[in-house]
């Protein structure tokens, strides 16, 4: 076990090569990297200096990067947008809406999509084989197909204005399913059996064993769900109506006018649906690394 | 009888027994564990599913008052001849060939280099994932305002700034680039993603192996080629599945870039306009099965390509 300890400094030390190759190596890979990350970034800078400017001055030719004229008060107007008809603080009502229906669905899918995946990586059954295979090509299916029959379905059980619409299809998906079986399959089955032996129930090895050498993978699906959930656009328009039960998303298509967009306002919202995301990978991808070595030491 | 099973249940002593009702344990904690899985995946999946399928051979019309009949095979006859939707499987089968492999490659690669230690390695990845958090219906709207030939940063940067074009290009317009710039958005906005998983699949590989094989001699390609490839294997398989499934099914880009311009439809938006614009809910059902099956072909392709090399 105390050879998985420090895994990703031995990993580095084994893929080393000598000294002056590894040095032109280095300069090399920061060069690639900092141009990749230009390249990703760049929009968003784009974007984020745009926050600033006046609609005209977004539009007009030839394009600046940065405001001629910073207008500060972008960002509180933004923040205090008013709508007809909707309660006075929409804005952060929005962004409350979005964060705790991305909570909830991230906790939901954490949880089942990992019992599922353990029944299929560990335990055997009939049909275990057809039902995964089944589970899979549901994946084929076309949002097209399921967007009317679903609605018409929501809408007998009488969930239109509710959450639950969102909610309930994301509780579990078949893709964190596939991801988290994947993994479970890598991981050794001796730890397992070795404390079933010893008398732990199913239960105690899923949540003492799996799970935390799954953590890269749970990370990952979290990310994943958190930022599905943060951006989904059709289930959010399709069944809340009423402005303050909307999230970002849709929100921001009140900024959307009919001739003219409110860029500035655009911008902004999309800043505030951008940062979140980055900050749980930022914070969390820390644990991401350590995931596997301290797995390897509680075993 | 009952009595029996009870008290054999009860004698531990009995081997056999005591496996048998092992067994039937486990197959009702598997069936336990998949019970939410399955009640969600019937009301999301397959109830529409089925549905669709039904509608495929009548001639239903959306928000109509007239009686839906039965057609038979009419819709799927006119499928065949329906030269848009076979145009419409070609734009998507390119758009798809093109993001997937692009992603796949350039992912590998940044998946490879930020799982290595180096300084500053938690900013470079989490800037990465920039394009990835922004919502797709935004992300385009942004990149269609840096495409247009006017006022966009493309052309100002090409034509102004290096000289290197000499007049403007309407980048989304002209037939010649529209597939290529509705492209470069997707591999630009999902690699990301395609690192994240790859780089998951990286970390779970012990590193002992290396140590090994470097004690051994093996060089660094070789290492690659015959450790991490194989080692890969489950998180690229998730990754192809996954991307590619999304690829075929592309809406919001090329909503958000052409409408619904008869030369850049995707097999998604073929559909949705015979069912909103055209009202003609019988034969988009059938277009949407028709989609089903063509993504279904490549899981089956997929599925089976990575079970026979696992043999």
């Amino acid at each position: 076990m105390a050879t998985t300890l420090d895994t990703n400094k031995s990993a580095a030390q084994a893929t080393a090569a000598p000294p002056w190759s590894a040095r032109a190596g280095t300069a090399l890979r920061y060069l690639v990297l900092f141009a990749l990350g230009l390249l990703f970034f760049m929009p968003f800078i784009i974007s984020f200096f745009s926050t600033f400017k006046t609609t005209n001055e977004i539009l007009s030719w030839p394009p600046t990067i940065f405001p001629q004229e910073w207008r500060w008060s972008n960002w509180s107007e933004t923040w205090n947008t008013t709508i007809p008809g909707a309660s006075s603080n929409i804005f952060p009502r929005w962004l409350f809406n979005s964060i705790w229906l991305a909570l909830v669905v991230v906790v939901a899918q954490l949880f089942f999509c990992s019992l599922a995946a353990y029944a299929f990586a560990r335990l055997q059954f009939p049909g275990r084989d057809i039902i995964f295979a089944f589970m899979l090509g549901t994946m084929a299916i076309p949002s097209v197909v399921t967007l009317i029959p679903g609605y018409v379905f929501f809408a007998k059980l009488k969930w239109i204005n509710t959450y639950w619409p969102i909610i309930v299809p994301s509780l579990v998906t078949p893709f964190g399913i596939f991801l988290l079986t994947q993994f479970f399959k890598t991981i050794p089955k001796e730890l397992e059996e070795a404390a079933l032996i010893d008398g732990a129930s199913r239960f105690r090895t899923y949540w003492s064993i799996i799970l935390p050498m799954a953590r890269p993978a749970l990370i990952t699906l979290g990310i994943l769900s958190f930022q599905g959930s943060w951006n989904n656009f059709t289930g959010p328009l399709l069944f809340l109506r009423k402005p303050d039960l909307m999230t970002l998303t849709v929100g921001l298509n009140f900024f959307k006018g009919q001739y003219v967009n409110d860029w500035p306002k655009l911008m902004i919202g999309t800043m505030f649906n951008a940062i979140p995301v980055l900050i749980l990978f930022f914070v969390f991808s820390r644990y991401y690394v350590e995931g596997q070595a301290s797995a390897g030491v509680k075993g | 009888m009952s009595q029996d099973v009870i008290a054999s249940g009860k004698a531990k002593a009995n081997a056999n027994d005591d496996a048998g009702s092992f067994e039937r344990s486990k197959r009702r904690l598997a069936w336990l564990l998949l019970l939410p899985t399955l009640a969600v995946v019937a009301v999301v999946a397959l109830y529409p599913l089925a549905q669709t399928i039904y509608q495929s051979f009548t001639n239903a019309r959306l928000a109509s008052t007239q009686p839906t009949e039965f057609v038979g095979l009419e819709n799927y006859q006119y499928l065949l001849k329906d030269s848009g939707f076979g145009k419409s499987i070609i734009t998507t089968l390119v758009f798809t060939l093109i993001t997937v492999g692009f992603e796949f490659v350039l992912g590998l690669a940044i998946a490879l280099v930020i799982n290595s230690n180096f300084k500053g390695r938690g900013v470079i990845r989490a800037a990465m994932l920039v394009p990835w958090a922004i919502p797709t219906v935004i992300a385009a709207q942004m990149w269609k305002w840096m495409y247009n030939d006017v006022y966009g940063v493309i052309n100002d940067f090409f034509v102004d700034k290096t000289g290197l074009l000499n007049e403007p290009v309407a980048w989304i317009a002209k037939a010649s680039t529209s597939l290529a710039s509705v492209a470069a958005v997707d591999i630009w906005k999902t690699t990301p993603f395609v690192a994240l998983l790859l780089l998951a699949g990286l970390q779970v590989i012990p590193s002992d192996i290396y140590e090994a094989a470097k004690v051994d001699g093996a060089s660094r390609l070789q290492q690659f080629w015959s450790l991490t490839l194989p080692l890969l294997k489950p998180a690229i398989l998730v990754t192809l599945i996954f991307r590619t499934l999304d690829a075929l099914r592309v809406f919001d880009v090329f909503f958000v870039f052409f409408g619904a311009r008869p030369d850049t439809q995707t097999m998604a938006i073929y559909a949705q306009q015979n069912i909103v614009n055209f009202s003609d809910l019988g034969y988009g059902a059938t277009i949407s099965v028709a989609i089903f099956l063509i993504i279904a072909i490549f899981v089956v392709i997929y599925v089976t390509a990575f079970k026979v090399e696992e043999a």
